[in-house]
């Protein structure tokens, strides 16, 4: 299994790309997602298939061992400077092993150089995916604050935007869960 | 002149036999996932960057540029002059809506907006566009072999045919970057050692080209007449051109798929960049060659050939040293095996996935999808060859390109326009502007008599005004459907979200925009090319 903790390198990779963008705030995130391993026959996996119910394209996450399945610590994700308190996004349903294949039917049909890759015949994995989140404000019509998210890869520092439909539903979702246990505990006390 | 001997027929087996076994070993293994999503990848940008120049154009604009330049100097050189705010607009605009989207075929983009009429009625015009302009992308290899070997062009497009259909089936030769990159190379050099060979053979060297430039004219890039009918007006390259490049290099499956196969953003909008800043100087060398040709025909009191397209290959076998012609021509060889490679993968990926995965085996076993798509393959490289035997008709061979695309192209991209800038446009809307504006550049390029150059302004113009205005004899579309072109976080209850979370999360840095730089560079790019190429023209004239 690698190891869980971001590099010191992949950090500074992504605080770099994203400070480029104009993003002036950053925190640590772990999104879940669901793995299925991609491999030639009789081989160890090659690389391993990203995927949510949620997610319209799954990501595709090259090398043989996955990151750590199992829910981090607080204190495993940290950027330099700041607190560690690092933020769990969990996506409810998993997609299927069938969906999941479909799509690398797809994205071989469209670039066909990984055609002895198949999907394992299992069912998806749950892991723990680790991200950055950067925040930028800017003024627009909208009004004096508008707020911008951009979404990194904790493994590459490589920007994701397509995670960020996936982060916004849950970071909405996590909001409104908080804000009604918050409302429940006034209520009784 | 020697002509294309013995050693140069070794050199170019050599050279293409070698891309293809690089391709093999490093292209199909576990070294090519790395240029997928979330690779920590070594690879820097710039190489990216011409490896997409490569597969994009190189082998058409070796063969067709120097024609241009031949027959009219630089004035062909406002087609491109656009390319650097085309893709400012990519960059800022098509690029992120694309690749936030998921999506496989930027098609699927418009079905999630406009509903599945839309998006099979697009990806039908990519597949007879692109499929029309692959024939003239056939066309210039086999012309190249045509010239080298003394057979007809019409048995070398079969014998290309057959070697690309055959190649793409068995899975491409997948050609990694760095092949890319060496055949880029590999080309440019092959343009500046004609360049150098060219001016060594005139007395005068440069002075002569110059002196013939001057006096024929052929140094004005610019003209400024007002006259819709004449074709290479500033004008026309600014407007017509504009939309030209943008619907090119944004709505063509077989373009844009490298972009959306890019592992990010960052790496998709530098690949455009590199594009947006070499464009004009390779259009430039490749121009200058064509009018140092021009400069060595006259001197030399030589007949060109009746098909300019013919012109540099026929001098790079006559000229070069033994080996040398035989690496060029090889280049030329291997960057249009790499396009066709794409263009019938692309043709044949939409075809399964935007139609027979949708409408006639939605639920096939994936060794079926595999076999169907190997006899799209076929059935594309059959179509294309078909239409190469016409191709050598069409003039030069990048105009021919361009002016297939402008009968569909502005159509379509008016139709992308509406879907992510206009909220309001519906279905109805969309379907109505997109046949609307393909009919409307019908009507004028067959009854009026202005630039091809303006096709893709009319057919943009046409299809954004009437979606529009069609949209509105019917209801608005509903929220989900405008998911993929309206950001989420600008709602509401989305902004006080983030503001507390970006409250409470530790600050980084001071503002650097990246994207805002780059669009910056572009622009000072084009003012600079303008500026000089100003100079050269008021220079020219006195």
């Amino acid at each position: 299994m690698a190891e869980r903790r971001l590099n010191a390198s992949v950090e500074q990779r992504a605080t770099k790309r994203l400070e480029r963008l104009g993003i002036r705030r950053i925190e640590p995130a772990w999104i879940k997602l669901w793995a299925l391993a991609l491999a030639a026959p009789e081989q160890s996996p090659a690389a391993w298939l990203l995927g949510a119910a949620e997610l319209r394209r799954p990501l595709l996450l090259p090398g043989t061992a996955l990151p750590a399945a199992s829910k981090p610590s607080a204190d495993e994700l940290w950027i330099e400077g700041g607190s560690a308190d690092a933020l769990y996004l969990d996506t409810a349903t998993p997609p299927s092993q069938a969906e999941l294949a479909r799509h690398w039917l797809w994205e071989r049909l469209a670039k066909p150089r990984l055609w002895r890759l198949d999907v394992a015949k299992a069912a998806p994995t749950p892991l723990w995916f680790p991200c950055f989140l950067g925040y930028a404000t800017s003024k627009t019509r909208r009004g004096p604050h508008h707020y911008r998210i951009v979404v990194a890869s904790g493994l590459s520092g490589e920007l994701l935007p397509q995670l960020k439909p996936l982060v916004l539903k849950r970071l909405l979702a996590l909001s409104r869960a908080q804000h009604h246990q918050s409302v429940a505990i006034a209520e009784h006390g | 002149m020697e002509g294309f001997t013995l050693f140069d027929t070794i050199v170019l087996i050599g050279y293409v036999g070698l891309i293809a076994w690089i391709g093999s070993r490093f292209g199909k293994g576990q070294h090519s996932t790395q240029d997928y999503f979330l690779g920590g990848r070594s690879i820097p940008g710039w190489a990216i960057g011409l490896s997409v120049m490569a597969t994009q154009a190189s082998a058409i604009t070796f063969i067709g540029a120097p024609g241009w330049g031949f027959e009219g100097g630089l004035e062909r050189l406002v087609t491109f002059i656009n390319v650097p705010l085309a893709m400012i607009l990519l960059i800022l605009v098509f690029v992120p809506v694309f690749h936030r989207a998921g999506i496989y075929s930027i098609y699927e983009l418009l079905e999630r907006r406009f509903g599945p009429a839309t998006r099979t009625l697009t990806a039908l015009l990519f597949l007879i566009a692109r499929g029309l302009a692959t024939g003239v992308v056939l066309y210039a290899p086999a012309l190249v072999l045509a010239v080298v070997t003394g057979w007809s062009v019409n048995l070398t497009i079969v014998i290309m045919a057959v070697l690309a259909i055959s190649y793409t089936v068995m899975g491409g030769i997948s050609a990694v970057i760095w092949t890319d990159v060496i055949q880029m190379f590999v080309l440019w050099a092959g343009a500046l050692l004609s360049v150098f060979l060219l001016l060594s053979s005139l007395p005068g060297g440069m002075g002569d080209v110059l002196d013939f430039g001057v006096a024929s004219g052929m140094f004005n890039t610019f003209d400024l007449s007002f006259d819709l009918s004449v074709e290479y007006t500033l004008w026309a390259g600014l407007l017509g051109g504009f939309f030209l490049h943008v619907a090119y290099f944004g709505t063509d499956q077989s373009q844009i798929q490298r972009v959306l196969s890019s592992p990010s953003v960052l790496d998709a909008q530098r690949s455009l960049l590199i594009g947006g800043y070499l464009l004009i100087p390779q259009m430039l060398l490749f121009l200058l060659v064509g009018v140092i040709l021009a400069t060595y025909y006259q001197q030399h009191g030589l007949t060109p050939p009746e098909d300019l397209n013919e012109l540099l290959p026929r001098y790079v076998v006559e000229a070069f040293p033994s080996g040398m012609a035989g690496l060029v021509i090889a280049g030329v060889f291997a960057a249009a095996m790499s396009s066709l490679d794409s263009a019938l993968n692309s043709l044949s990926a939409v075809s399964i996935r935007d139609f027979y995965g949708r409408y006639v085996k939605p639920d096939a076993s994936e060794a079926h999808y595999l076999k169907a798509s190997r006899v799209a393959t076929v059935f594309w490289g059959l179509y294309a060859t078909l239409f190469a035997f016409f191709a050598g008709n069409l003039g030069p061979v990048i105009e021919a390109v361009n002016q297939i695309g402008s009968w569909f192209y502005g159509a379509l991209l008016g139709t992308f326009l509406l879907a992510i800038f206009s909220h309001r446009t519906n279905a109805r809307g969309a379907v109505a502007g997109l046949v609307v504006g393909m009919l409307a550049v019908w009507a004028v390029s067959s009854l009026g008599n202005i630039s091809w150059l303006y096709n893709n302004t009319i057919g943009v113009a046409v299809s954004v005004a009437v979606g529009y205005a069609v949209s509105l004899s019917a209801p608005a579309p509903r929220a989900e459907q405008l998911g993929d072109v309206v950001i989420d976080e600008t709602a509401p209850d989305m902004q006080a979200v983030l503001a507390a979370r970006a409250d409470s999360a530790p600050e980084i840095g001071r503002e650097a925009r990246l994207t805002r730089w780059r669009c910056i560079g572009l622009f000072a790019w084009f003012v600079v090319t303008m500026a000089l190429l100003a100079l050269l023209q008021g220079w020219a004239n006195g």
